[in-house]
C-alpha cells in the first residue's frame, strides 16, 4: 500500500496515504493562516493578522484530534 | 473512568456539537462556526482518547475531514465563472445635471441656508473663503491648509483643462509655454516623437516599429503614458453620451448641449489611490478626510492634464475632467464600463484594481481613435455587495441603503441618499468630510498577493459571499476587522453631529441660482431631518468594530437640548451662521417660466417631466431603454 516509511535511529513510523493527504491539508491551512498573520502585520492591521491565524488553528482542530488522539487500540 | 459516565459525556458532547450547528444554522455568525469547529474537536478527542477506535474508524475519520476541506478548497479557489457584467440600466436614462449632484445642491443653497454657508462655523474667515457665483462663501474645502494646498494647486490644474472653452469652461486657460500647439483643429497631426518610435513596451507586444497609428498601438501607447505618468492603471472606453451633464456647476447652470461635445467619442481613465494607512486611521473627525481626498484628487488630475496636453500637441481634442473642480461627465459609468469596476452598495464604482473604493479618478474626454478595452466582465463586486452592508452600517447618517437594489432613473443600483451624504460631508461639525464608507469597504486593502487572491475567490467563488459577508453570511470580513488597524490612538469617534437649518425650516421655489433655476421637483426629501428632527446624531452609544461612538460634550447644545452648529475646534463659531441668507434669488412661477422659455435661464434633473427640463431633452439618446453598448455605438458614429 501506498505511505511513508520512516526508519532513523530508533524511531519508525509509517504514515499511510490518507494521513499523510491530512497532515498536509492541516499544515496547509496552518501556513495559510500564517501568511495572512505575515500579511495582517504588513499591513498595518495586526489584529487581522491574529484573527486571521485563530481562525485557521481553530479550523484544523478537529483534524487535529484525530491524528493526535485516534489512536487505535483494536483492528 | 467509569466506561458509562465516559460514554455519557461523549453523548452530551455531541449534544453540544449539535446545539452549536442550531446556533449556527440560526445566526449564521463567525463565532458559532469557531464554537463548533472547537465543540467537535473536544468530541473528537474524547472519542479518540477516552473511548478508543479502530483502524478502520480513524481511516473514515480521516478521509471525512481530508474530503471536506477538499470540497470547501475547490468551492473557494476553483475557477468558476464569475457572474454575468451586471446589467445596471433597465429603463429610460436621462441626462444628469451637475447642479443636482449632493455638494452642488449643498454649494447652491437647495438643502439650506445653512449648509451654503458651512464653512461659516470656522473662524478663520480671511482666509477661509471662495467667491461662488459672486458671493463670498467659506467652504469646507479650504478649511485647512493641506486642503487649500490640494484643491487649490487642482484649480490652478484646471486651467490646463482645455485649450477651447466649451459652455465657457475652463476659465483663464493658461498658453503652454512649451507647446508647439496652434489651435484646437491643428491639421498637421505630430507624432508620439520625432522618430516616431514606440515606447518600449509598446513595441514588446506589438513588434519593434514605428508607429502607425492604428488604434491598437494609440491605445496602448496611451496606456503606458497614463501608468508613466503616474495612474495606476488606465481604462479606455467609448463615451455613451447620457454621460455629460445637462449643466454645468461652476459656470452655474450653463448647458451642455451634445452637439458641442460629439466629437469626443472617447474617454481616458486614470485613477490615484487614496493611501490605505491614512484611510484606515481617519476616524472623520479629523481634517485627514478632506486632505487626502484632495491629495487623490490633485494626482489623478496631475496625470490627466498632462496626458490630455500630449494628446492635443498631438492635434486632437483632449478634454479633462477631474475632481477638486469640475467633470463634465458623471464619472463613475467610466470606470464601470471600461470594464475596471462595478457599481458597489455605495453607490460609487468599486474598482478592485485600484484600491476598490479608495481611488479617485480623472477621465479624459478625446476624439484621439483608441481601440477600447475588452469587453466588460464581473469581479463579483456587485454580487458581493448583496452580502456586505458594511458600508451602510457605518454611514454616520444612514444614507447608504441596506437591502436590495433598486432603480432610479433606469438605472437598477443602490443609491444613497445624496442629500443626506452631503450635508454631513459639508456640515461635519466634528471634522471636515466623511471617510466611513469608503474605510470599511473590504475591496480597500492593497494589492498584496494575499489580497489578490481575496479578490480572485470573491470574483470566483459561489460561497466566498456566504462566508465574507454578514448579510445571510458569516460576517468573517467584519469580525477580521481590517479597518481597525492602527487606529488604537483613533478608535473612540465621536457620534456625527452636522450642520443643523433652522427649526421649521423649509426652502423656497423656484429659486434662481446663476443661471439655473431650481424647481419645487429640486425640493430635497430630507429637509425636516436637516433641520434636526429625526435626526439620531448618527450613533451615539453604538460600538461598530471596535469603533464606540460616545456621548456629544454639553457644549454642543443650547438651552433647549437642540445641537447648536459649533465645530469643536471653533466653539465660538456660531453666531456667525444666524440669520444668514439662502444663495439665489426666490421667483414667481411666471417669472420662472419666462425666464426658461426665453433661453435666459435653465433647469434639469433626471426626475422631472421632459416637458420641465430646459434644454429639451434628446430624443435619440433620453428615450426609450438602450444599453451602453446601443447608446454608445450610435455616439462613435454621430457625424
Ligand atoms: S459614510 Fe459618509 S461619505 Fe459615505 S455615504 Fe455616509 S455620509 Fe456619505
Ligand atoms: S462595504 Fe461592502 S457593501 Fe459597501 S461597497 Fe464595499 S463591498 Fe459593497
Amino acid at each position: 500500500m501506498f505511505g511513508l516509511q520512516i526508519k532513523k535511529g530508533g524511531i519508525s513510523a509509517h504514515l499511510g496515504w490518507g494521513e499523510l493527504y491530512l497532515i498536509t491539508v492541516t499544515s496547509g491551512m496552518l501556513l495559510f493562516g500564517l501568511w495572512a498573520w505575515y500579511d495582517g502585520h504588513a499591513l498595518g492591521t495586526p489584529q487581522a493578522g491574529w484573527r486571521f491565524l485563530l481562525l485557521f488553528v481553530v479550523l484544523v482542530t478537529p483534524a487535529l484530534s484525530v491524528l493526535f488522539f485516534w489512536k487505535p487500540r483494536t483492528s | 473512568m467509569d466506561k458509562k459516565i465516559a460514554t455519557y459525556i461523549f453523548y452530551g458532547l455531541w449534544g453540544v456539537v449539535a446545539a452549536c450547528l442550531v446556533w449556527l444554522f440560526i445566526s449564521a455568525h463567525i463565532y458559532a462556526l469557531l464554537t463548533t469547529f472547537l465543540c467537535v474537536a473536544a468530541t473528537l478527542a474524547w472519542w479518540g482518547a477516552v473511548l478508543g477506535v479502530t483502524p478502520r474508524m480513524r481511516a473514515i475519520a480521516m478521509g471525512t475531514i481530508s474530503g471536506f476541506w477538499t470540497v470547501i478548497a475547490v468551492l473557494m479557489f476553483f475557477p468558476f465563472s464569475p457572474p454575468d457584467a451586471p446589467e445596471y440600466i433597465v429603463g429610460e436614462v436621462h441626462r444628469f445635471s451637475e447642479m443636482n449632484h449632493g455638494f452642488a445642491r449643498a454649494m447652491a443653497g437647495v438643502l439650506g441656508p445653512k449648509i451654503a454657508n458651512h464653512g461659516l462655523v470656522y473662524e478663520d474667515a480671511q482666509y477661509n473663503y471662495a467667491e461662488i457665483y459672486g458671493m463670498k462663501r467659506q467652504l469646507w474645502q479650504n478649511s485647512s491648509p493641506g486642503a487649500r494646498a490640494l484643491f487649490g494647486a487642482t484649480v490652478v490644474t484646471d486651467m490646463l483643462r482645455a485649450p477651447n472653452q466649451i459652455a465657457n469652461e475652463p476659465q483663464k486657460v493658461l498658453p503652454y509655454p512649451l507647446t508647439t500647439f496652434e489651435g484646437a483643429y491643428r491639421d498637421h497631426k505630430i507624432g508620439w516623437n520625432p522618430g516616431d518610435e514606440l515606447l518600449a513596451d509598446v513595441a514588446k507586444k506589438v513588434g519593434y516599429k514605428k508607429a502607425r497609428y492604428t488604434p491598437e498601438e494609440n491605445a496602448l501607447m496611451v496606456k503606458a503614458l497614463g501608468k508613466f505618468f503616474g495612474s495606476i492603471d488606465v481604462g479606455i472606453c467609448r463615451v455613451d453620451p447620457r454621460w455629460f451633464f445637462t449643466h454645468d456647476l461652476i459656470n452655474a447652470g450653463t448647458p451642455l448641449h451634445l452637439e458641442e461635445v460629439k466629437n469626443l467619442k472617447y474617454g481616458i481613465q486614470v485613477f490615484s489611490e487614496q493611501n490605505w494607512t491614512r484611510i484606515n486611521n481617519d476616524p472623520g473627525e479629523s481634517w485627514w478626510s478632506i486632505t487626502k481626498s484632495g491629495t487623490a484628487y490633485s494626482n489623478s488630475a496631475w496625470i490627466a492634464v498632462r496626458l490630455a496636453q500630449m494628446l492635443r500637441d498631438m492635434g486632437y481634442e483632449a478634454r479633462v475632467g477631474h475632481g477638486g473642480q469640475d467633470y463634465e461627465t458623471v464619472e463613475t459609468p467610466f470606470s464601470v464600463y471600461n470594464g475596471f469596476g462595478e457599481f458597489g452598495r455605495m453607490s460609487d464604482a468599486v474598482v478592485p484594481a485600484a484600491g476598490g473604493a479608495r481611488f479617485k479618478s480623472a477621465t479624459i474626454l478625446t476624439n484621439f481613435p483608441m481601440q477600447v478595452d475588452a469587453e466588460r466582465r464581473s469581479y463579483g463586486v456587485t454580487r458581493f455587495c448583496g452580502y456586505c452592508d458594511r458600508c451602510a452600517r457605518a454611514c454616520p447618517v444612514n444614507a447608504i441603503p441596506m437591502g436590495g437594489r433598486t432603480v432610479e432613473n433606469g438605472i437598477e443600483m443602490w443609491h444613497v441618499d445624496k442629500d443626506r451624504c452631503a450635508r454631513f460631508r459639508v456640515g461635519n461639525l466634528n471634522g471636515n468630510c466623511c471617510n466611513e464608507c469608503v474605510k470599511v469597504c473590504p475591496y480597500n486593502k492593497p494589492p498584496t498577493l494575499f489580497h489578490l487572491l481575496g479578490n480572485y475567490v470573491v470574483e470566483h467563488s459561489p460561497i466566498a459571499g456566504r462566508i465574507f459577508g454578514s448579510v445571510g453570511g458569516l460576517g468573517l470580513e467584519d469580525w477580521l476587522d481590517y479597518d481597525n488597524g492602527l487606529s488604537e490612538d483613533f478608535g473612540v469617534n465621536e457620534p456625527a453631529r452636522w450642520i443643523l437649518e433652522d427649526p421649521g425650516y423649509k426652502n423656497t421655489f423656484p429659486r434662481l441660482v446663476g443661471q439655473y433655476i431650481f424647481t419645487e421637483a429640486d425640493r430635497s426629501p430630507d429637509e425636516e431631518w436637516a433641520t434636526g428632527v429625526g435626526a439620531e446624531m448618527g450613533k451615539v452609544g453604538v460600538k461598530y468594530q471596535g469603533v464606540v461612538f460616545g456621548e456629544i460634550p454639553k457644549q454642543y447644545f443650547d438651552a433647549n437640548g437642540r445641537p447648536r452648529n459649533v465645530h469643536k475646534d471653533y466653539p465660538e463659531g456660531e453666531q456667525k451662521i444666524a440669520n444668514v441668507e439662502n444663495l439665489g434669488r426666490v421667483l414667481t412661477q411666471e417669472e420662472a417660466e419666462h425666464l426658461l422659455k426665453t433661453g435666459q435661464a435653465f433647469t434639469g434633473g433626471w426626475y422631472k417631466k421632459d416637458e420641465d427640463v430646459y434644454p429639451p431633452r434628446s430624443p435619440k439618446y433620453e428615450k426609450g431603454r438602450l444599453s451602453y453598448a446601443e447608446a454608445s455605438k450610435l455616439w462613435v458614429e454621430e457625424e
